[in-house]
């Protein structure tokens, strides 16, 4: 219970900061808004192509847009951590008599909630630009819930970077290394026109996951096979970062 | 009664580095203590541990009867801690620094909100309740953190170099609130290295350097005990001789400037002008001018350390980091 209030207010304190630095939500989205625009609109005649799966390629190409946005945006919970460290604000949360996971929850939950937004965002514009979501409304709103799922795994990665390194120039930069599991992806084309390496390694691909499951929500219907394949590969990755960032996080903690 | 009792405190860092050399005092109930030295001798480590932040290497610590180790979440409850750099949240207003701080330390929504507007009152920040810490004034942001340090009226507050970064008129109203705080009954525990404010805050204090205690008492005592009190009193030409004789029987002194003054020392200076005045006086002699010099605590730190506090922080040029 008391987990609960703690996580609460160290959640609403990150949210609220959030529009008060307004680069933090805008800076994370421009790149994928750039390529929800202008790529698809360069890749226009990609339809063309035997065996492409959709009638436009910002129906088909909105699906990885999503997962860059959550790759893009994940860093923030380290990216405030850090932050939290070099002002001392950490310190004044470590004297407080609270639960030393609350800490790190309010921070995931922020993540989650600026995902989901700007997630939200990255639709909307899909949507003008001519794509639909074959599931509906319900469907929008499972590709949020899964970017915020998904998304809080993928922060566990920025918690270790800047608990590690106590540097925010690093941590921001560390999430660009995460940026080949993007590009190696199906996010521009579909898996049966990939080269047969790229093919392998897309099933160990935890982003590929993410993107089929978008991808079948926006294209076809609730597959839950794929759906299925999305949150396995974010409780895969979840248990991969988040012991190595309790870790990291017991250490900074004790002293 | 012990607030605060620590008996061979130590700690090295990886690497060898040893910070806290074997640190033992207590502070009663009530007490303003401090900690002082110069940067690096190790009282921001000494703090750190006693506040739970930093684990001993070893030596055994309790604040308010609980184990600062094993009972670290009790420790918390009952003390405050403002820190050196003033930990806040740089994009959070001064009123949402305390709102969060009265949820987290377990005080219901309408009990934060009254206290919050009690603090905001008290450190005169009212009026930048509602605007982010980043547009504060240092002095600001060391209220601002004082008063999130009290929002669960701790028994005991800490607070490391209270007043460094602070201009000298905001660090005269800090050491006023300071007082009325105590005033109030809540006990002090502070690192300083200015001697001025070890000096006007302190009830008792002791000396740190390369991470042992090198001296403690009140700063009286501590000044007591590197010598007496110096009273110089100014005369006309000529005077010199009938004046010694009269003030022969009262101290060591000595005849300077020239004969024009002579320079008496004593135990109690102030209280030894009145007699001076009727010796000289007897002797048909009124002095120009007398003047009672008193050992400052730099006298205190020179005898203890060999240097004065300033040449020390020239001297160190590796600052004492937070961790």
């Amino acid at each position: 219970m008391r987990l609960v209030v703690e996580s609460g207010v160290l959640y609403r304190r990150a949210l609220r900061e959030i529009p008060r630095v307004p680069t933090r939500i805008a800076f994370p989205v421009i790149g994928p808004v750039m390529q929800l625009v202008l790529l698809t609109a360069v890749l226009t005649r990609v339809t063309q192509i035997p065996g492409y799966p959709a009638r436009s390629s910002v129906q088909f190409m909105t699906a990885g847009v999503l997962a860059l946005t959550v790759l893009a945006g994940a860093g923030g919970a380290g990216f405030q951590m850090v932050q939290d460290i070099d002002t001392g604000f950490f310190d004044k949360l470590r004297v407080a008599p609270i639960s030393r996971a609350a800490i790190v929850l309010g921070l995931l939950l922020t993540d989650a909630t600026r995902l989901a937004v700007q997630s939200l965002v990255v639709l909307v514009i899909a949507l003008l630009l001519g794509a639909h979501i074959a599931t509906g409304v319900p469907g929008l709103i499972g590709i949020l819930v899964l970017a915020a799922i998904f998304g809080m795994a993928w922060s566990g990665i920025s918690l270790n970077v800047a608990l590690r390194t106590r540097n925010p120039e690093v941590t921001a930069a560390a999430g660009v290394l995460t940026f080949p599991l993007y590009f190696g992806s199906t996010a521009f084309m579909p898996y049966a026109l990939l080269p047969h390496w790229l093919q392998v390694f897309n099933k160990v691909n935890p982003i590929n996951y993410l993107i089929v499951a978008d991808r079948a929500l926006m294209s076809r219907h609730w597959d839950w096979g794929a759906i299925g394949g999305a949150l396995l590969a974010s409780l895969i990755v979840g248990a991969i970062t988040m012991p190595l960032a309790t870790r990291a996080f017991q250490r900074a903690v004790s002293g | 009664m012990l607030v605060l009792e620590c008996d061979d405190l130590r700690k090295t860092f990886a690497g060898g580095f040893e910070a806290v050399r074997g640190i033992t005092f207590g502070i009663e109930e009530g007490e303003a203590f401090g900690l002082l030295g110069p940067n690096g001798a190790g009282k921001t480590t000494t703090m750190r541990m006693l506040g739970t932040l930093l684990s001993p290497t070893s030596g055994r610590a309790t604040v308010a009867g609980h184990d600062v180790v094993r009972e670290a979440a009790a420790v918390r409850r009952a003390i405050g801690f403002a820190m050196q750099e003033a930990g806040l949240a740089r994009y959070a207003t001064g009123r949402e620094h305390l709102h969060m701080m009265g949820r987290l330390y377990g005080l219901s929504r309408a009990q934060t909100r009254s206290r919050a507007d009690e603090l905001l009152v008290l450190f005169g920040l009212v009026e930048a309740a509602d605007r982010q810490v980043r547009t504060y004034s240092g002095g600001m942001r060391r209220r601002i953190d004082l008063a999130c340090g009290l929002v669960h009226r701790p028994r005991l507050l800490f607070l490391d170099e209270p007043t460094t970064g602070v201009d000298p008129t905001s660090r005269a109203a800090l050491w006023e609130e300071l007082r009325r705080l105590q005033a109030d009954g809540v006990s002090l525990f502070l690192t300083t290295h200015y001697l001025e404010e070890a000096d006007r805050l302190c009830d008792r204090l002791a000396i740190v350097d390369r991470g042992v205690i090198v001296a403690r008492g009140t700063p009286d005592e501590l000044k007591a005990e590197v010598g007496a009190d110096v009273v110089t009193v100014g005369l006309t030409d000529g005077e010199a001789p009938s004046a010694a004789a009269v003030l022969e029987p009262l101290g060591r002194l000595r005849v300077a400037g020239g004969g024009r003054s002579i320079a008496l020392e004593l135990t109690d200076g102030a209280s030894a002008v009145a007699s001076i005045v009727e010796r000289l006086r007897g002797a048909g002699i009124v002095p120009a001018t007398i003047t009672v010099a008193r050992p400052t605590l730099d006298d205190v730190f020179m005898r203890y350390t060999g240097a004065t506090i300033s040449e020390h922080d020239e001297e160190s040029a590796v600052p004492a980091r937070r961790r």
